[in-house]
């Protein structure tokens, strides 16, 4: 499903869990969610130019909710919300 | 009278919701008893006083916790409102045909239930909680965004899904 975001809105996919140091297996409990993300689509709404589809965005851990579409999470956050891009 | 400070003055009938037509037959309801307050509150307005942002007479949709007991500061008498007229309080204009007219950017859909293998009855069916139906197309919204509004007209009880086009974050292209 081809999505295009909205208003201020930014779709986010989350870069994938760390879950290993190394050798050593992460548990479940404690696995932090990454706090970085590919840009998907960004709304009509949004200002800051370096926001753009394709970037990496960096955020809060908490920051935004998450969709899912079709086995897809997407994290959508407000413009506000992202902490600075890279790329 | 005229209310001030960008607020209507609206009249509403609290009996609104007693009475039902289903078919063609006309019950009597036990709403105001229901534990369900978007069934059970009054919705309906007349337009009294418009100040000019809407016309006199005209019937408005509003949001159910407006003309209860507990919203004291915008009850002039028992039946007359002061209520401000803005996108959280007044949601539609109730045209005299029964379709509706969506006021500050309120947009009427349909709920989106998830697909699945094997069928269940509707009623036992969740819909999505952030994702909508507008023209057959699904549309992205905040978590618990969207609004059922029930209310009767002619008799008649209907009722519809709205959303505010603020708590849109995606659309299917």
């Amino acid at each position: 499903m081809d999505i295009q975001a909205s208003n201020k809105s930014v779709w986010v996919i989350r870069d994938d869990e760390v879950n290993t140091i190394g050798s050593i297996i992460i548990p479940d409990n404690a696995i932090k969610k990454p706090q970085s993300g590919t840009i998907y689509s960004v709304g009509e709404l949004v200002e800051d130019k370096s926001i753009i589809k394709g970037k990496k965005a960096y955020f809060n851990q908490n920051s935004g909710f998450d969709i899912e579409i079709e086995e897809d999470v997407f994290t959508v956050l407000n413009d506000s919300e992202i902490l600075g891009t890279c790329g | 009278m005229v209310s001030a400070n960008n607020k209507i003055l609206v009249e509403v009938n609290h009996d609104q919701k007693i009475t039902a037509k289903i078919g063609s037959t006309e019950f009597t309801t036990a709403k105001q008893y229901d534990t369900n307050h978007r069934n059970r509150n009054s919705v309906l307005a007349k337009v009294v006083s418009g100040m000019g942002l809407i016309k006199d007479g005209s019937l408005i949709l509003c949001h159910h916790n407006l003309f209860t007991g507990e919203m004291l500061p915008y009850s002039v008498t028992e039946t007359i409102f002061s209520i401000p007229f803005k996108e959280n309080t007044v949601f539609f204009e109730l045209k005299d045909d029964g379709t509706v007219l969506p006021l500050f950017g309120n947009i009427v859909c349909n709920f989106a239930y998830p697909k699945r293998d094997y069928e269940i009855p509707i009623d036992s069916q969740k819909p999505y909680i952030d994702r909508v139906f507008v023209d057959g197309k699904f549309v992205f919204i905040k978590p618990y965004n969207l609004y059922e509004i029930c209310y009767n007209f002619n008799n008649e009880e209907k009722s519809l899904i709205k959303i505010n086009k603020s708590s849109i974050v995606g659309f299917q292209k």
